[in-house]
């Protein structure tokens, strides 16, 4: 366990300094946009003294160091200060909305690692031809059309030629689970398509590869049927690569939600990011901003961790 | 400078490649191999792939010749039939002609992609040859990599657009930097296991030095995986841009992309779903042909 | 009447599809029986067709490989045609297999407990907890020692012999009535290839299972089995009883092979005698005898029909027709004895207390350091042959590389001609790299794969600025010759050459810059038995044209005493003993030198060699680290 426990240490200041570097990034490039905030918030009618005083209030009297400390400490207490375009604290807006994009994310993720999973070993094993020749062809479709295109032919077919599924909207899944599970499926399988073809095709290669190996051959020589060969020799040598390319796909995940909350209208992180941007609430847009590269870099942390678990050669005694 | 007496002239090949015909040596070429992109595209997945693509491309370098409408002229007549007379795709809701924007939409495409995603790739790659030259250049560039990487996709749009507002420069620009730590990991992969190969270390006892180990060893046969990711990477700048478009930060209307012109058929799917088969049609044969030939590639030059 | 064979193969005959659509036959109306205990060697080089005949009789043939023609009968019952059902309680049950390299062989995500039991599952044995203890049982059978404890390790905590140990018991878990062993030692080194050996003997002896040990080691074959298939090109050329076989060659090929294989008792300075060519390319190979176009006494109908296999004397059945009415050995080496050879020149290399750690980065970030040379010291003269030997980790390789300059080393001095070419300044590393160049292992891996074969030659006189372009080409050609290959191979590519004539390229790009010292690193362990005597032979013969010094590094000690006129042995990156080739050999004085020398096996039948040379042999652990009996500089 120790060599584990060190494994884990050697990660963390690498994913820290990202995050580090990516704070100042996002913080240094909101300050390139052209033209003052205050002035555009306050109009172009706005007394030198209302500019100057919604200057204060948005912090942006300091110098860049300081605004910029100001910044991490807001983050640090979680008092994120109000929104005044959007409206509301900054604070609740993104809580509301983490909630929406995360149920929406962990459902597409969800649906990635069964349709994938199920791709893959289906696409790698299939005994008939034509079973891996369409599954083939699906993952191929998947990845060839585009995402925001998929969401209104799910649309078109779900709900509005079969009228079964909500078109869009929201229910959260807490409060009424069934009627959730009804706004939230066609979303993330919207979101969850390309990614599960790219797991589907990447697992059922990995297999393929997997199935070529001396210790397969061994296991086989030694008399172990298919199934049991599948489930206990091959896949998990084939596992730790998948995890590695799930943490990327996470990603895509997150900022496929931002496309896949317009089209049905799913009010998570995406639709507020989009607003904040669209009326330039900067305060706004800097923390989201930094919160979506937070959670990536998590994500990739926890993927590692995941990787060095599965394989007994990191894990060590 | 003749064999010596015991050790006989060894003629016999025990494994000729592929394209290693027993010919004579006459044949300047006997014993080469076949470049594996052309034998990749000579399979029916390349073939077809590179079809589909050139179909795709050429309907949008010769659109002006294809065309004889102005894509963002409006004609009063909206939302018409496919088969009109002088509109073979009908016209969209504000009467333009679909079938030209449909065409000056690849021709945009093109515009963007074939800028962005070469950009991209010259500079990751660039950023691999620097992450080669000196260890510390490598943690930067690594950190640099992980850095942009923090922020997957449309993330990243949403960033940039933020300061640069939307637009075709901004779309090439976040293209462009999406693909520079994918390119750049790539290389760098590359370059790293090629440098622990034999060859290597055998050109370099024999003198090479390590520019030319560089240039001359590593690098060709690094080079593979990256022509792939080209293929690969083209389809997702494609997606990239129609994204962009359709959350209104990408190139702006009235001009013409894949991406805003099937956007702007959206609100119409259910009532006029000819809007949207034109542009559809484009951007999957498009993406459908570069998979392919990404698929051919990667199959050829992993032999 | 004897009883009936357990295992009957009758005409299988193999074949696999090309790329271009051509069906290829990779083993030809093969035939052969195997009884209830009996030991079998299945001998060959690549290409013969051995491990694909092994993975025919189970129904294991990889990829486009299907049995044509013949019958596999395990106790009557004709395994060719059976389905995959029937086929897996075969599989593990009734033959067992054990392949060729344990580092790879075992699933590196399943504990050896793990492994032992999924086996024991799949033939239906007990419940878990019986499992586990029968787990535990096998391990102790094939002597891993505190195997209650290693059962919940994995395969890389285990040494390489261990992991072939538990490959064995895996093959032996179900009991099986034949243990099938694909080149079981290959991968090994000479030591533990004489445990393993050992062990499989006694396997056999005690638990009467019949053994087929399939390898391309005549020495393995004289030490482990009673009797010998020899195959050439898919077919088998002969066989019989071993002590016949290797005594009585009647087939040209296994007298040729047999000639080939170097023998620990030959003296320094003896030639090696190799076949001819190389060994056939299946796509290739026509209707007649496989071997006609290597053999000095093929007549015309040789070429054209397959021969059968002829009964002779003595048991031995062997598919040569004029060897049926020959009396004297189809065969004859040339008579050994010291081939002309000058005395070695003035000193031009020495090195001096040669020090190098590796500083590896393990996943953690933790560092572990190695050390790979450990005060290594050594002398070499123009025109000598300096031998050094050792196993697998004893810096013999990191050796090769600190003296062609490809690694600096960390301590000692390196000197050419007098001259400290250490950490020689960047005007002279020039000189110092012209004058010593490498001869790689693997001639697969050293070649790039993209150059052809003159651009490959050529590339050091580019880098050291030798001469024109029509200069280069003029040179590329004779050194080409001087190798003994066409100079036409100058445009064809690496993969498009066989392994020996890889190995004359990598010699030819050596030779290039004009060296006067040649570092060999292994250069004939990556090539078949027939072909390593024509390079070994092109060594000598350039370093007697050329005056070269030649370091030349190898694990096969009887290789090495044959073309040095001195030996080092290595071990744990310092020279334990080093002296005249024939005297280091002949009178060992470092108890490790000894172990090497009992290990080292001979082709010739009933003679265990630790019965000669070594006195019980100690194993390798018992030999005390650095415990230099005499001289530590070579």
């Amino acid at each position: 366990m120790r060599s584990y426990r060190s494994y884990l240490l050697g990660r963390l200041p690498s994913a820290l300094l990202v995050l580090l570097l990516a704070s100042v990034l996002i913080f240094a490039i909101l300050r390139l946009v052209p033209g003052d905030p205050a002035v555009t918030l306050a109009g172009p009618d706005a007394s030198p003294e209302t500019v100057a005083a919604l200057r204060e209030r948005l912090g942006l009297d300091g110098s860049p160091p300081a605004q910029y400390a100001a910044w991490l400490g807001s983050l640090v207490t979680g008092d994120l200060g109000p929104s005044y375009v959007v409206g509301g604290e900054v604070a609740d807006l993104i809580g509301d909305g983490l909630g929406a994009t995360a149920e929406l994310t962990l459902g597409a993720l969800l649906l990635t690692v069964l349709l994938g999973g199920a791709l893959g070993i289906l696409g790698a094993t299939a005994r008939r031809g034509w079973v891996r020749a369409a599954v083939r062809a699906f993952t191929t479709g998947a990845l060839s059309v585009p995402p925001f295109v998929t969401g209104v032919l799910l649309v078109l077919l779900f709900s509005v030629t079969l009228g079964v599924l909500p078109p869009g909207g929201r229910v959260a899944l807490l409060d009424a689970p069934d009627l959730g599970v009804q706004y939230l499926l066609l979303p993330a399988l919207c979101l969850a398509l390309p990614s599960a073809a790219v797991l589907g095709r990447y697992l059922g290669d990995g297999i393929e590869r997997a199935l070529t190996e001396d210790h397969v051959r061994t296991a086989v020589a030694a008399g172990i049927a298919p199934g049991r060969l599948l489930r206990r020799h091959v896949l998990p040598g084939a596992l730790p690569p998948v995890v590695t390319l799930l943490g990327m796909q996470t990603g895509h995940l997150l900022g496929g939600a931002v496309l896949v909350e317009a089209i049905f209208a799913w009010p998570g992180l995406g639709q507020l990011a989009e607003q904040a941007l669209t009326r330039r609430d900067y305060p706004v847009v800097q923390d989201l901003l930094l919160l979506l590269v937070a959670v990536f870099v998590l994500v990739q942390l926890l993927t590692d961790l995941a990787y060095a678990w599965l394989d007994p050669r990191i894990r060590g005694e | 400078m003749t064999a010596s007496a015991g050790t006989p002239v060894d003629t016999s090949a025990s494994t000729p490649g592929p394209a290693a015909a027993s010919a004579p040596a006459p044949r300047p070429a006997a014993g080469r191999r076949r470049s594996p992109y052309r034998a990749a595209l000579s399979t029916p997945r390349g073939a077809a792939g590179l079809a589909l693509t050139c179909l795709v491309v050429l309907a949008g370098v010769l659109a002006p010749l294809l065309t004889g409408h102005d894509p963002t002229g409006q004609s009063g007549q909206g939302l018409l039939a496919p088969g009109a007379p002088g509109h073979p795709l009908g016209t969209d809701d504000l009467g333009r002609d679909l079938l030209s924007r449909v065409l000056y939409g690849i021709r945009a495409d093109l515009g963007v992609i074939a800028v962005a995603v070469p950009l991209g790739a010259a500079l990751g790659c660039l950023c691999a040859l620097l992450a080669a030259v000196h260890p510390a250049a490598d943690t930067a560039v690594q950190r640099a990599f992980d850095l942009v990487l923090a922020f997957p996709g449309l993330i990243l749009a949403l960033a940039v657009t933020a300061v640069l507002g939307p637009g075709r420069l901004p779309v090439i620009l976040v293209v462009a930097l999406a693909e520079i730590p994918v390119f750049g990991r790539q290389l760098r992969a590359g370059i790293l296991v090629q440098r622990g190969r034999e060859y290597v270390t055998a050109a370099r006892v024999g003198g090479t030095s390590p520019a030319r180990l560089l240039t001359r060893h590593v690098l060709p046969n690094a080079a593979d995986p990256l022509v792939v990711q080209f293929a690969v990477s083209l389809t997702v700048a494609v997606f990239l841009e129609g994204a962009m478009s359709f959350l209104g930060v990408g190139v702006r209307p009235p001009e013409p992309t894949l991406g805003n012109v099937l956007g702007q058929a959206m609100p119409y799917l259910d009532r006029s779903p000819h809007l949207a088969a034109g542009p559809l049609t484009a951007v999957t044969l498009l993406v459908l042909g570069l998979s392919l030939l990404a698929d051919a590639l990667n199959r050829e030059t992993r032999r | 009447m004897t009883p009936p064979p357990l295992l009957d193969v009758r005409g299988l005959t193999v074949e696999f599809t090309a790329p271009d659509g051509a069906a290829v036959r990779a083993v030809r109306d093969v035939s052969f029986t195997l009884r209830r205990g009996e030991t079998l060697a299945v001998v060959g080089e690549s290409g013969s067709g051995k491990s694909t005949t092994a993975l025919a009789l189970t129904g294991m043939l990889p990829g486009t490989g299907r049995i044509t023609a013949g019958r596999v009968l395990l106790d009557g019952r004709d395994l060719a045609g059976a389905g995959e059902p029937l086929l897996r309680t075969v599989r593990g049950a009734r033959i067992g297999m054990v392949f060729q390299d344990p580092m790879t062989a075992l699933n590196p995500f399943l504990t050896a407990g793990q492994h032992l039991t999924e086996v024991l599952r799949a033939h239906g044995h007990g419940g878990r907890a019986a499992r586990t203890a029968r787990a535990a049982e096998l391990l102790a059978l094939v002597g891993i020692p505190d195997p209650r404890r290693r059962l919940d390790d994995h395969p890389h905590q285990f040494s390489g012999g261990q992991r072939q140990r538990v490959l064995i018991a895996l093959a032996l878990a179900a009991e099986p009535d034949v243990l099938l062993a694909d080149e079981p030692t290959t991968a090994l080194d000479a030591t533990v290839q004489d445990q393993i050996l050992t062990l499989l003997d006694d396997l056999n002896r005690h638990t009467g299972t019949a053994l087929v040990v399939i390898t391309h080691n005549m020495g393995v074959v004289a030490r482990s089995c009673a009797r010998v298939l020899v195959m050439y090109g898919g077919s088998v050329v002969e066989d019989g009883p071993t002590a016949e076989v290797l005594t009585r060659p009647a087939h040209p090929y296994t007298a040729g092979l047999l000639a080939a294989v170097p023998r620990l008792s030959a003296p320094s300075g003896t030639r090696l005698t190799g076949i001819p060519g190389a060994p056939p390319d299946l796509a290739l190979l026509g209707e007649g005898c496989a071997f006609a176009a290597r053999c000095p006494a093929a007549e015309d109908s040789c070429r054209t029909a397959a021969p059968p296999l002829l009964a002779l004397p003595g048991g031995v059945r062997a598919a040569c027709p004029p060897a049926k009415d020959r009396t004297a050995p189809p065969w004859t080496p040339p008579p050994p004895g010291p081939a002309a050879r000058p005395a070695p020149g003035p000193v031009v290399l020495t090195a001096e207390d040669l020090r190098k750690v590796y500083r590896r980065r393990g996943r953690a970030g933790r560092k572990h350091p190695r050390t790979a040379l450990d005060g290594v010291s050594l002398t070499l003269a123009a025109g000598e042959t300096l031998g050094v030997v050792g196993e697998s980790g004893s810096g013999k390789s990191t050796l090769a590389r600190v003296l062609a300059h490809a690694h600096p080393a960390d301590g000692g001095i390196l000197r050419l001609r007098g001259e400290d070419i250490t950490r020689p300044a960047r005007r002279h590393r020039h000189t110092a790299r012209r004058e010593v160049q490498m001869v790689f292992q693997d001639p697969y891996a050293s070649l790039n794969p993209r150059l052809t074969v003159g651009e490959i030659v050529a590339e050091p006189l580019i880098a050291f600025g030798l001469g024109d372009r029509a200069a280069r080409d003029h040179r590329v050609t004779g050194l080409l010759r001087q190798v003994g290959l066409d100079p036409a191979t100058a445009h064809r590519l690496p993969r498009s050459l066989s392994g020996g004539q890889r190995q004359r390229v990598g010699i030819a790009r050596a030779l290039a810059p004009g060296p006067s010292v040649l570092i060999c690193d292994e250069p004939v362990s990556a090539l078949d038995v027939s072909v390593q005597a024509q390079i070994t032979g092109l060594l000598t013969d350039l370093q007697r044209e050329l005056g070269l010094a030649l370091v030349f590094i190898a694990h096969d000690l009887a290789v090495v005493r044959q073309v040095s006129h001195r030996i080092a042995v290595m071990r744990q990156g310092r020279i334990v003993e080093s002296g005249p080739a024939d005297e280091v050999c002949e009178r060992p004085r470092h108890p490790y030198t000894r172990a090497l020398l009992a290990a080292a096996l001979s082709p010739v039948p009933g003679v265990h060699p630790s019965s000669g040379a070594g006195t019980g042999a100690p194993p390798a652990a018992t030999a005390p680290a650095g415990s230099a009996s005499r001289a530590v500089s070579a």
